[in-house]
């Protein structure tokens, strides 16, 4: 077998080929690790390099830093003698690394604190999720300052080894802290170097965090006007603030600062609906000596609570004994309905004063809803009623329908009877009739006055059936002995249950019971606290107190 | 006397008591084992807890009716409320909020935790029964609280938990779940994406206590379960009662002479039957739907109910699940268990 044996070139040649490459080559015996040959650009990178001296480079891959270059390579054997290390200057790689992990860092930060940021409309929580991310990012303790609110200013703050801390802070203190009151009123946050971390009033931060090296106080900015104000610190003597730092917290603030003014926006929405809407709220309950009452509401709207449903309940007034019940469904729901609520509700309650019955309340307020020049509205539907104590613990009813389901009545052997109560619904005609009824119920029977969001809540096996008045009937006789408010509750349950998640009406229910008798605390004989039990914890009461 | 002993002695009066609705009984009995040096909170536990287990046991068993069980758990929340107005506790920790899950009507439990919670220093704002997410979530962006523990007694709720806790967590604000309905050892709220979980109401307060709040994390794992069986379960659930109801009389013959009220109940028991089944499909646990099937044989059983009635609605349901893999294995498995 033959085979062509190239030309080798001179040895002049090949060190010029090695001199011209970019990469570092240096040859070693491998007896002793002398440098036999170090090319150009190996002199270069290492100047401890020399022919014919050892080499200063050992193991099988060599990392190192010589006056700010990054130097990097491996070794490979050559032959049996002979090793040579391949090295390279990394140092602009290094570099555009490092800048990488830094901008992404900064990314990852700014894409956190955008999602927990956005996720709370709750100005504290808004807040509190600053400083957090604050100190986990930017500082090793930060604190929110909020804007001025009657002289003082709420804060927040986070420092090591502390849990959150919160506090308000008087307005004339402001100036102790450098660039404080520059960041509240707006101004352009003043960078770090001008900040002389050694002014800042022990009070900033607790003692334990040490001396505070650098300090940033920057504002947060809002809707037209600050939204507060973040201090950060990182402490030792040398700790510092770079340009970058400076910026990337300044885009942090712009973020958070826009979080904590939409949660201030929404604060101030949620006080004004909750002043609008106190009164359109379905009243408190009250519990007379007579009777009991309970009542149940839901709107069709949940997070409002409020709708086309309503009841009241109007204690005696000027001597009498009679407390008057009302209970009505305004066509419609949602705000709009719940306005109307609002005036037939206080309609009632003026008519309440005259001392009148209930069918020439609704015929004033058929006339008062019907008065010329009123902008049209929506028709009402009500059930309204006095009520009062009768002897041996009965309660009579006196009820007046405007075109609503007639009250039923729960007999104690569980049978189920509609008050024959009849009426015009309100708002629509002229003239209205009004036929009342009475009802007396036993100790122990029940009186229900419900709307129609009830029988008509649509559900069941099938999704779309409806509550239905035979049902409706039929659970009612199921609460036999049950005090007002279990059966109202009963009640709510089973057409929730029906509905099964699904959409519904408003849905108002409001009962009258009158009480059963004897109470049952007074059963054998009114001989109460009989039991063992008793005896023996007020034993054991006295003998504790006996004790020295 | 020991207050323990003092509590014990208390329970078997504070059940008849109850039981018989007699609310001015009750309070008094609650306010005497507070004078005679009782901790609240063992009243809370040990006397109106440990009752209203014993009172779930005797509707269970058909000793007692539904009216009388709602009339003493009725009495049972103002006898909490009472005990709450006679202690006060200085609100030295944060803020929580507390909920039932929407469609969960057992509010006891959460009412008794709010109690505990307030004694151990927290500001506490209970919801209530069968609180609607939405309502949930307007009330945390309103008052910002430092929790929201969720309870649920019945897995049947499961899926709307799910949906709560996602947007609770979503909202910023950690969860702890509580309530059998999160399963044994609470193995079912880890994986609907709760922070924490708690067996009684004294682990939530510990736990809220001592550790609280937890760690942010970024993506919590298993946010997404449900697949398409659950999906086309719920879809065609009342498809699915209705036809079961229509060949109901065919393989029952009693059912021909039902009345209205015992079609409701029976189309009632079919529905639970696929709820319990969607829950299980939800959360990927077969032992949601046999327990509640091995739970329903015992409460039928207790009531004159034989155990062919049930397997004749499980089998009802069963036969039309065509193409549900999973759920046809569960009824199996859990036919085979009242068999036994």
């Amino acid at each position: 077998m033959t085979r062509t044996v190239p030309v080798a070139p001179a040895p002049a040649l090949l060190r010029a080929v090695m001199d011209a490459a970019t990469e570092a080559v240096i040859l070693c015996a491998a007896a002793g690790d002398v440098v036999l040959f170090a090319n150009a650009e190996a002199l270069r990178l290492l100047p401890g390099v020399n022919p014919g001296e050892d080499s200063p480079l050992s193991g099988d891959s060599y990392r190192a830093e010589h006056d700010g270059r990054h130097v990097y390579g491996m070794r490979r054997r050559l032959d049996d003698d002979h090793y040579a290390w391949f090295l390279r200057d990394h140092t602009e790689e290094t570099e555009r690394t490092a800048e990488l992990e830094v901008e992404r860092s900064r990314t990852a930060f700014l894409a956190e604190a955008g999602r927990r940021l956005s996720a709370s409309l709750h100005v504290r929580r808004c807040t509190r999720t600053t400083a957090e991310l604050a100190v986990t990012h930017l500082a090793d303790a930060a604190m929110v300052v909020m804007p001025l609110d009657n002289g003082r200013c709420a804060w927040i703050r986070l420092s090591p080894g502390h849990a959150a801390e919160e506090g308000t802070l008087a307005e004339r203190m402001l100036i102790e802290v450098p660039g404080l009151p520059e960041a509240l009123d707006g101004f352009p946050p003043i960078p770090s170097r001008w900040l002389d971390p050694a002014q800042a009033p022990g009070w900033l931060f607790p003692a334990g965090l040490g001396p505070i090296g650098a300090l940033l106080v920057i504002p947060l900015p809002g809707n037209a006007e600050p939204a507060g104000a973040l201090i950060l610190a990182r402490s030792g003597h040398t700790a510092t603030y770079s340009a970058g730092d400076e910026m990337l917290a300044r885009v942090f603030a712009a973020r958070a600062g826009a979080a904590i003014a939409a949660a201030t926006l929404y604060q101030e929405q949620v006080d004004t609906t909750a002043v609008l809407q106190a009164d359109l709220l379905p009243p408190e309950i009250p519990q007379p000596d007579g009777f009991e009452l309970a009542a149940s509401y839901q709107a069709a709207r949940d997070s409002l609570r409020i709708g086309g449903d309503f009841y009241d309940v109007l204690g005696p007034v000027n001597g009498g004994s009679d407390t008057v019940i009302a209970l009505g469904d305004v066509c419609g729901t949602g705000p709009e309905a719940a306005v109307l609520t609002g005036k037939v509700r206080q309609t009632l309650r003026a008519l309440r004063l005259v001392g009148i019955t209930p069918e020439a309340m609704l015929t004033v307020l058929n006339q008062a809803l019907l008065q010329p020049g009123r902008r049209r509205q929506r028709f009402v539907t009500l059930v309204v009623g006095s009520v009062h104590r009768s002897e041996h613990g009965r309660v009579r009813l006196r009820l007046a329908s405007g075109g609503h389901p007639p009250p039923l009545v729960l007999r104690h052997d569980g049978t189920v009877e509609e008050v024959p109560a009849k009426g015009t619904l309100i708002g629509v005609l002229p003239e209205i009739t009004v036929r009342p009824a009475t009802v007396e119920l036993a100790p122990g029977e029940l009186c229900l006055l419900y709307s129609d969001g009830l029988t008509e809540a649509r559900g069941g096996p099938s999704g779309d059936e409806q509550f239905g008045e035979e049902r409706l009937h039929r659970h009612l006789a199921g609460c036999v002995g049950m005090p007002g408010a279990v059966a109202v509750e009963r009640l709510r349950q089973l057409v929730s249950d029906w509905v099964h998640g699904g959409p519904r009406d408003d849905i108002a229910l409001l009962a009258v019971r009158a009480h059963t008798r004897p109470p049952l605390t007074l059963r054998g004989g009114g001989a109460r606290n009989a039991s063992p039990y008793l005896v023996a914890a007020q034993r054991g009461d006295r003998r504790v107190r006996s004790r020295p | 006397m020991t207050s323990v002993a003092t509590a014990d002695l208390a329970l078997d009066h504070y059940l008849d008591l109850v039981g018989d609705g007699d609310e001015r009984g009750a309070i008094a009995l609650a306010t005497t084992l507070l004078d005679s040096g009782v901790p609240a909170q063992r009243v809370i536990v040990d006397v109106i807890g440990a009752t209203q287990r014993r009172v779930g046991e005797l509707w269970a068993t058909n000793e007692w009716g539904v009216a009388r069980e709602h009339a003493a758990t009725a009495v049972s929340e103002r006898v909490l409320a009472a005990v709450g107005a006679r202690t006060t506790a200085p609100a030295a920790r944060g803020r929580i909020t507390l909920a039932c899950v929407d469609g969960e009507w057992h509010g006891l439990p959460a009412r008794m935790l709010t109690e505990l919670l307030r004694l151990d220093g927290w500001r506490v704002d209970f919801l209530g029964a069968s609180v609607p997410g939405r309502h949930l979530i307007t009330h945390l962006h309103q008052t910002g609280p430092d929790a929201v523990a969720l309870s649920c007694m019945i897995p049947t709720r499961l899926p709307r938990a799910h949906a709560a806790i996602t947007a609770c967590r979503a909202a910023g604000i950690p969860v702890i779940a509580g309530g059998a309905g999160f399963g044994p050892d609470g193995r079912y709220a880890e994986r609907l994406g709760a922070d924490a979980w708690a067996a009684t109401g004294e682990d939530a307060v510990a736990r809220l206590s001592a550790d609280w709040p937890p760690p942010w994390v970024a993506e919590h794992p298993g946010t997404s379960l449900g697949d398409e069986e659950y999906t086309h379960l719920v879809r065609s659930r009342p498809r699915l009662i209705a036809t079961a109801m229509e060949r109901l009389p065919a393989a029952y013959p009693g059912a021909h002479h039902y009345d209205q009220a015992e079609i409701d109940a029976t189309a009632e028991d079919l529905g639970h039957i696929a709820d319990f089944l969607a829950a299980a499909l939800y959360v990927g646990e077969e032992t949601i739907f046999t327990d509640f099937v091995g739970w329903t044989a015992g409460v039928l059983g207790s009531r004159g109910v034989p155990a062919g009635a049930l397997r004749v609605g499980l089998r009802l349901v069963r036969d039309q699940l065509v193409d549900f893999p999973e759920a046809t294995r569960m009824i199996d498995s859990s036919m085979a268990r009242i068999a036994a």
